[in-house]
């Protein structure tokens, strides 16, 4: 028999990312997943044989250097493609894109708003500064704020200290971007009504959050986080592997394999076996058991706990956690096959931010209208939609001529007001968002040769994510840092669990959605590190 | 004309609290003070108005429930007259079906009567519980000056409160952390179940704001209106809320102080970059070597000071800050005792708060952001003639309603809408009080933007801004304001603008003349 020196629960790109730093550092690793393709939610799929495209997720996978640093998957093979960040389509004649090239972001601006050229200037500035005071808090795990003890005193009190010599307005700008809301910070900078939609409409792709909702703003340092620091002075691109998230997979599992460890495909885990509160193994579907000393689980927090343990054998106030703790589908998925290239009204055709994509969304109110309406439980008439077209990043992925588009519909309630989706509910829905890609997109509903449509519920049931939630777990601020998922009030930044030898690594844990992957890559750390210190001891 | 140069040694503008606070504590320092009122009676959100000179009406804030032990003692409040004509009251939140709960606070008499009823008895108690431990790390931060203090000793005075809340202990601590950022919204979906309890804390948690109750930061609301609380809980004034603000003025006046009513400032008096008085919309001048102002900081630094006189950053961020209120007050003189059905005439004189589950909250927030009128909005009543009848002829009654969630601006207009609010707000009292309208003598209503022309609370906001977390960090209104002092020599703000923030706490007031004091015994010093 095989020995495995952990065993990763789902091939998600945050388990393959654990399983591959763990390999590297020479453990054997075993990697299962229910599912027949791996990438968990940024799996992809053909809608029709010969044309990929995510299957849930609007981009699939993206790329973040630092988390993959090391793993050496430019020699595995992975190329990556770095795009402008899209366009935003309100109406014919009124858009606004986001440009790499800073003289290029400068006059777009600028086009709507004479200060705003220089305004950009102001925000990527300090949006910069910010990011760089966050990243290093994203990049490892985060203390614990019911850590007792002199050595977490000590820490608190660094950390004070370190608070008390910042300059007041300092620390009101970098304290600002966490409890103001999108449209305020935006207000300070922007005047365009365009330029502001377009930020927030980007900073907002899948939330559970309005533009005017407090303690937002920090969605919008996420792109200035990976990538943002490049010198054109315009805005972050996008890192995208080419070849889509199949591309990192079959890297991610290279390095697995080659350090002998091994992914099993369509094997799902039913239970993890205890004992003394100390984990021993798992136990598969078809009742296969299979023992290792380390288990790790890319499954969400709540499906973690809930579904993979008796709960008379975990501690109470565990499963209350995971009861609590909240997820929820925001997001629907029109997946379409398309027959030519769509022309977007009055965009040209080779605008370079297309590449990252269209958002079809309103202004801030009628951002902020679309946000009370899905808390409401009201499917959207006019949906606020994100379009992305894989195969203008790369051709391969269609046949020649050919496209895919990715269309992810916001503000999609799991279960609407008047009752359980229906068919009919359904067909309206996907109608609505068809209709409204016409508008943009004169004649491209004749060009459509397959198109299928996921709602939460379903991407929950092909995918096993609690909700269909892409972000596995709410990202708010009440669910994030230590809080994510909930504060186990021990070392080991919510990635070690009150299990012994039980870790999590899915985007329910720090930092969630804010870096792709990163919660795999710390995770794989924070075991290594338990590991040397036992070692030591 | 000009006033006497000189005379005084402060002026205080704007009569709210807070300013007769600070003219009080500058006052017992031996300094001679005018306040300066822009309306009629001094008072500000807690001030006292009449209805046909015969009913004296809570004009805007109709209890208090935080007003600062150590205020009251340093200025031997009671000694000048001061007193509660209640307190202590409960809290009963109506329930459509008549199964109203009465909660005292008292966290034993509460379990008891909510367990009898069925109603998370249990729950109820670890929720209380969680507040209380969160409030205990937090209140240590609240009753004292802001945590960085512009001295130059802000990094030991913080790390000083550092191991004051580390004291806490580590589970206050983690429950403040988990709770600081969450929304009231989704505390309440994780401990509570009956309605009435969770309508009537997400009533509380935004009560005076704009938030709804899925809004981030409203259960941190929550914990810091209970960090504030006083020992005597809910209560109300022996004759009115106003006898606070008389009080004080009586205080003022027996130190030689003045207190001029219908005076609104129109600009403050520059001599070179320090203020040095004061014009009043009259033309008239007074000086003195330091101004306070009451005025929320905004208007204070903008309209009285002028932008020219800041740095550009700094104005910018004070002429972007939103107004927020969402608050309308109805006052109504009865003639007799409105039937409230299934209370008892001692619970009718305790807080009635109508907000029957956190859905109608949560609604009443999405039509008064779409600048709608809530179909059947949330309120708080009180009537202050059930503990003192000397506000009102004998016999009759006044019922004070604060109605939650009403937008500052709505569609058509407040004009062609204000009878339809009066109208729906009444409605609401009497589907619990069918009677009441048999009992309407009189009425006065005001909209938030009628508080904001009548009584300059801008935008209807009393609070003076939002509250978030770092604002405990020194940061509230705005980092270079934090301190009281303002970029103006000679100028302070102490208002509920500044920290600790809005509630008739008399901290802001208090905070800010001991700044002015310390800053003038340090100066005296070198």
């Amino acid at each position: 028999m095989v020995r495995h020196d952990a065993i990763v629960i789902g091939a998600g790109l945050n388990g393959l990312t654990a399983a591959a730093h763990l390999a590297r550092a020479g453990l054997k690793v075993l990697v299962l997943d229910r599912n027949g393709r791996a990438g968990g939610t940024a799996a992809m799929r053909a809608v029709e044989p010969g044309f990929f495209l995510p299957a849930w997720s609007l981009r699939g996978a993206l790329i973040d250097p630092a988390t993959y640093a090391g793993l050496g998957l430019a020699e595995a093979g992975l190329r990556v493609r770095a795009v402008d960040a899209g366009v935003s389509w309100f109406g014919p004649g009124e858009w606004t894109a986001s440009f790499s090239a800073g003289t290029a972001q400068r006059a777009e601006f600028a086009r709507h708003a004479h200060e705003d050229g220089d305004a950009w200037r102001r925000y990527r500035r300090d949006m910069l500064r910010l990011a760089d005071v966050v990243t290093p808090a994203l990049t490892t795990a985060f203390p614990q704020p019911g850590e007792a003890g002199l050595s977490a005193f000590g820490r608190r009190l660094g950390f004070a200290s370190e608070l008390a010599a910042w300059p007041r307005t300092d620390m009101a700008a970098k304290l600002d971007i966490w409890t103001e809301s999108i449209s305020t910070i935006l207000d300070r900078y922007f005047t365009s009504p365009l330029v502001k939609a377009h930020l927030a409409g980007a900073a907002l792709a899948g939330a559970t959050v309005g533009p005017s909702s407090p303690m937002t703003a920090w969605r919008l340092l996420v792109p200035f986080l990976q990538g943002g620091a490049d010198a054109t002075e315009g805005s972050p691109r996008l890192l995208l592997p080419v070849g889509g998230t199949d591309a990192l997979v079959t890297c991610l599992a290279g390095i697995v394999e080659a350090a002998g460890g091994e992914l099993r495909m369509e094997a799902e885990v039913t239970d993890v076996k205890l004992r003394d509160r100390q984990v021993r193994g798992v136990v598969l579907a078809d009742g296969e058991e299979i023992a290792a000393p380390v288990i790790i689980s890319d499954l969400d927090f709540k499906r973690t706990i809930l579904g993979l343990f008796q709960w008379k054998d975990i501690p109470g106030d565990l499963v209350e956690a995971a009861g609590r703790f909240r997820m929820k589908g925001t997001t629907a998925k029109l997946n379409l096959a398309l027959d030519r290239q769509p022309r977007i009204e009055g965009v040209p055709r080779d605008c370079p931010a297309l590449a990252g994509g269209l958002r079809l969304m309103g202004s801030l109110a009628e951002q902020d209208k679309a946000h009370a309406c899905w808390h409401m439980n009201v499917v959207p008439q006019n949906p606020e939609l994100s379009v992305f077209l894989p195969s203008l990043v790369d051709p391969a992925l269609a046949p020649p001529g050919k496209h895919v588009m990715s269309v992810l519909v916001n503000w999609v309630p799991e279960a609407p007001h008047d009752g359980p989706w229906t068919d009919e509910k359904k067909n309206r829905l996907t109608e609505a968002v068809l209709e409204k890609l016409e508008t943009a997109m004169p004649g491209l509903r004749e060009t459509v040769r397959a198109q299928e449509m996921w709602l939460p519920h379903e991407i929950e049931n092909e995918t096993g994510i609690t909700s269909g939630d892409l972000d596995q777990g709410e990202m708010t601020l009440d669910q994030m840092f230590f809080n994510r998922p909930t504060p186990f009030g021990a070392p080991g930044g919510g990635y070690a669990t009150p299990l012994k030898n039980f870790y999590l690594c899915s985007q329910s844990t720090h930092p969630g959605s804010l870096l792709p992957a990163r919660a795999g890559a710390n995770t794989a750390a924070a075991i290594l590190a338990s590991m040397k210190r036992r070692q030591g001891a | 004309m000009t006033g006497d140069r000189q005379a005084y040694d402060a002026i205080v503008i704007g009569g709210g609290h807070n300013g007769l606070v600070a003219a009080a504590y500058l006052g017992r320092a031996g300094k001679r003070v005018l306040v300066l009122e822009a309306g009629g009676i001094v008072g500000g959100g807690a001030l006292a108005a009449e209805l046909q000179h015969k009913y004296t009406l809570p004009a805007v804030s109709h209890l208090m429930d935080g007003l600062s032990a150590s205020v009251v003692k340093d200025l031997k409040l009671a000694r000048h007259g001061f007193a509660y004509a209640a307190s202590g009251l409960p809290t009963v939140a109506l329930d459509p079906d008549g199964r109203h709960l009465v909660l005292t606070g008292n966290a034993k008499d509460d379990e008891a009567f909510l367990s009898a009823r069925g109603q998370d008895g249990a729950k109820w108690t670890a929720f209380a519980r969680k507040l209380e431990n969160s409030a205990a790390w937090l209140s240590p931060l609240l009753n004292r000056p802001p945590l960085v203090a512009a001295s130059s000793s802000a990094r030991g005075k913080l790390m000083a409160r550092a191991v004051l809340a580390e004291a806490s202990g580590e589970r206050a601590r983690e429950a403040f952390l988990s709770l600081a950022a969450k929304s009231v919204s989704d505390w309440v979906h994780e401990e509570l179940e009956a309605p009435l309890l969770g309508g009537l804390v997400a009533f509380d948690a935004t009560l005076g704001s704009t938030d709804a109750p899925y809004d981030a930061g409203t259960a941190f609301r929550l914990i810091y209106r209970h960090a504030l609380k006083a020992k005597s809980g809910v209560a109300i004034p022996r004759g009115g809320i106003g006898a606070l603000a008389e009080t004080l003025v009586a205080l003022i006046e027996g130190q030689r102080g003045e207190v001029w009513a219908e005076a609104r400032a129109s600009r403050i008096l520059m001599d070179g970059t320090t203020a040095c008085g004061v014009v009043l919309d009259n033309g008239i001048e007074v000086s003195a070597p330091l101004i306070l102002s009451g005025a929320a900081p905004r208007e204070t630094l903008l309209r009285l000071v002028g932008a020219r006189y800041l740095e550009a950053d700094l104005a910018d961020r004070l002429s972007l800050g939103k107004a927020g209120g969402a608050t309308a007050k109805i006052n109504l003189a009865l003639d007799g005792m409105p039937g409230f059905r299934g209370l008892t005439p001692e619970q009718v004189g305790g807080r009635i708060v109508i907000a029957p589950s956190l859905d109608e909250v949560e609604e009443s927030a999405l039509s008064a952001r779409a600048g709608a009128l809530p179909l059947d909005p949330v309120m708080e009543i009180v009537m202050p003639t059930c503990h003192d009848d000397s506000l009102a002829p004998s016999g009759h009654h006044i019922m004070s309603i604060l109605v939650h969630q009403v937008p500052y601006e709505i569609e058509g207009g407040w004009e062609a809408r204000r009878e339809e609010f009066v109208q729906r707000a009444i409605r609401a009292v009497c589907r619990y009080a069918p009677d009441a309208t048999d009992y309407i003598l009189a009425g006065e209503v005001l909209t938030p933007p009628d508080l904001e022309t009548k009584y300059g609370i801008r935008g209807g906001d009393w609070h003076q801004g939002g509250l978030n977390p770092f604002d405990l960090l020194g940061l509230r209104p705005e980092p270079e304001l934090a301190g009281y002092a303002t970029p103006v020599n000679g100028l302070y703000l102490c208002g509920a603008g500044c920290h600790p923030g809005g509630g008739v706490t008399g901290l802001p007031g208090k905070f800010a003349a001991e700044t002015v004091l310390e800053a003038e015994a340090r100066g005296g010093r070198t």
